[in-house]
């Protein structure tokens, strides 16, 4: 539990994934499209896979992965990142951690 | 002998025992048969009556043995039968119940089977005439048990016949309403229900891809133009606001830097989904490629990749989730009377396409008919008709009825559904039309031939001439018809029966009899043969 605040603190994008999910794979996608380097922590490669999993869906991420943190602060799952994204709110958010090339 | 209720006594308590007049315990003895899965349960069944034995008939009925199987010993007071004989007489009658009870079990699968089958063509037929293809629950397996087929899929595609009805008729009801005033309250409320409509779709989706995702991702279940266009299971996000956008000639300033955004967005989330696709695909085919292929076993292969599928009912729900989301924010951007006019432009765009769908599909089947519109379409009919036909519809005993030629006979979907696919009227539809758009006056005239082709007929019957009997019915009836249209629009007008009676009268009595456009045209023919022999001799 504390690996996952720890870990979702870090400053950035954080997004947990799995390495057999291809949502994730395409909320990283997203992230890229929109010039951000977010930080992947891919959990079935680490021990604590299964406490991760639950840490996630206790923070209330309605799937465990992918799960968004933004600046410490849970997003949510892709579904909640879609929302804000094209409601315009997502672009702000992630502003300070934009990068300026291409 | 006893009387007893009606119990199957084991076999080893031989004995005499009676069955009883108990109709109703047909279904207890089937039911329980069925719930204990095999027909030889000993201690529970009462057994039905076997009208056989009817010797054994008596007063059990007054015992109603609703369900409470005792066992009851029984000592038969015949006991002159040797032990053996009796056994056997009973086993023998048991074998014979147990049959019995096993061809009614049969016979009963057989019939929902039946039912199931004619419930299914039904579906099917229903579903063919609006346009659509019914998908895959009927082909891949027999028809034998509800379980081998799909019940969420077939109920979604039921629900989606009556989705698209529903959104054909609230597109109607906008436009109608645009074109007219409304204030901005009810058309609100109008515009709210439309959205409610669409996520009711997407909610109805996201059920149908738990029940058989591919079903869904495939699209057999919406038009095949449609089909053309989809992705993941339905219309791209970004082709919405492409068909919409041109529509909005007046946008502030604020509502255009809206508009810019969710449509950069939109296509920045629609592209991560499709590549997410992309690498869902390639993990599939690596997954079902691993091992060696061609040993063939490949068991594992199969199973690891049916884990890997879950993942298509996610992007199925993200991709829904999008199309929800966009039209989420395009409500949210727009006035009231944009978003109205937005849904309306959206509604119809989907609507062409399904009228391109039908027509593609009957394309071959009747190459004078012409897409869409019921208006253009009936023009073109009655342009047709009456190019080859005189002002009346009939001509004569010899020449065949050419509208009938035109119009498929299999074409029936009826012109009176609001729907605007491909319209292909029925013969008598186009008749009817035909007879609506005359005057009062015009159809006067028109039975008035009729009436003389039907004297022309008679004539030709009593010369012994070649005459088509079926001729008298149809001319009956097409006169039938336009008094009856007639009729219809005096009622309109409000005149009475009495009234129209007398009127009738008087029309009749002003009759001046004059041939029927037959015996014209073969006077005509006379009068061209005779000038052409006289040309010809002079």
């Amino acid at each position: 539990m504390d690996k996952v605040m720890r870990m979702s603190s870090e400053k950035g994008v954080v997004i947990f994934t799995k390495s057999s999910c291809c949502l994730c794979y395409a909320v990283q996608i997203l992230f890229r499209d929109l010039r951000v380097q977010p930080t992947i922590h891919e959990i079935d490669n680490d021990p604590d896979c299964r406490e991760i999993e639950k840490a996630l869906l206790r923070l209330g991420c309605s799937t465990a992965v992918p799960a968004v943190f933004v600046g410490g602060k849970l997003v949510g799952s892709t579904n909640e990142v879609m929302s804000l994204h094209l409601s315009g709110s997502l672009v702000p958010l992630i502003k300070p951690y934009q990068s300026i090339l291409y | 002998m006893n009387s007893t209720s009606t119990h199957f006594v084991p076999p080893r308590r031989v004995g005499i025992y009676e069955p009883v007049h108990q109709f109703g315990m047909w279904g207890e003895s089937f039911k329980s048969n069925i719930s204990n899965g095999t027909m030889n349960t000993p201690n529970h069944i009462i057994i039905p009556n076997n009208q056989k034995l009817d010797n054994n008939v008596s007063e059990d009925t007054s015992h109603g043995t609703a369900g409470t199987p005792h066992m009851f010993d029984q000592e038969a007071s015949t006991s002159r039968h040797p032990d053996k004989i009796q056994r056997r007489l009973a086993q023998n009658r048991e074998a014979a119940r147990k049959s019995r009870l096993r061809k009614k079990a049969y016979v009963q699968q057989l019939e929902t089977s039946r039912l199931k089958l004619i419930q299914l063509e039904q579906e099917l037929d229903r579903a063919r005439q609006q346009g659509f293809y019914v998908g895959n629950g009927i082909d891949t397996n027999s028809l034998g048990f509800s379980e081998t087929m799909n019940p969420g899929i077939a109920a979604f595609e039921m629900e989606y016949g009556h989705w698209v009805e529903e959104q054909n008729r609230q597109i109607c009801e906008l436009r109608t309403v645009l074109h007219g005033h409304i204030n901005d309250i009810e058309l609100r409320s109008l515009v709210e229900n439309a959205m409610k409509h669409y996520f009711e779709l997407f909610r109805m989706k996201s059920s149908a891809a738990k029940a058989d995702v591919f079903f869904v991702m495939s699209g057999m279940w919406r038009t095949s133009a449609e089909r053309f266009f989809l992705w993941i299971g339905g219309f791209r996000p970004s082709d919405l606001l492409k068909v919409l956008l041109p529509h909005f000639d007046v946008l502030t300033d604020q509502q255009l830097l809206d508009v810019c955004n969710l449509k950069q967005s939109c296509q920045q989330a629609e592209d991560a989904l499709t590549q997410g696709m992309e690498k869902l695909q390639h993990t599939l085919a690596d997954c079902v490629a691993a091992g060696q292929l061609g040993e063939g076993s490949y068991i594992p292969q199969v199973n690891s990749a049916m884990d890997r599928l879950e993942a298509l009912v996610s992007f199925v729900n993200q991709a829904d989730h999008l199309r929800h989301e966009t039209l989420q924010q395009m409500y949210r951007i727009l006035t009231t009377r944009q978003a109205a006019r937005g849904l309306l432009a959206l509604g119809e765009y989907f609507q062409r396409l399904r009228a391109l769908s039908s027509s593609w599909a009957t394309r071959h089947r009747e190459p004078t008919l012409s897409i869409a519109t019921p208006g253009t379409a009936a023009i073109f009919r009655r342009g047709t008709a009456s190019a080859t036909s005189t002002s009346s519809s009939f001509h004569g005993v010899r020449i065949q009825h050419q509208v009938s030629a035109r119009v498929p006979a299999a074409a029936t979907i009826s012109s009176s559904s609001p729907k605007p696919s491909v319209v292909m009227m029925s013969k008598r539809e186009a008749e009817l039309k035909e007879i609506r758009s005359k005057t009062t006056e015009q159809l006067q005239e028109e039975v008035v031939d009729l009436k003389g082709e039907l004297f022309m007929l008679r004539l030709q019957k009593s010369a012994r001439n070649e005459f088509k009997s079926s001729d008298f019915r149809r001319m009956k009836k097409q006169v039938a018809r336009m008094l009856t249209v007639k009729r219809e629009r005096e009622i309109k007008e409000g005149i009475k029966k009495r009234l129209s009676r007398k009127l009738d009268r008087q029309w009749k009595k002003s009759i001046v009899p004059r041939p029927p456009p037959s015996l014209k045209k073969l006077q005509e023919e006379e009068a061209a043969e005779e000038a052409a022999e006289a040309a010809k001799s002079a």
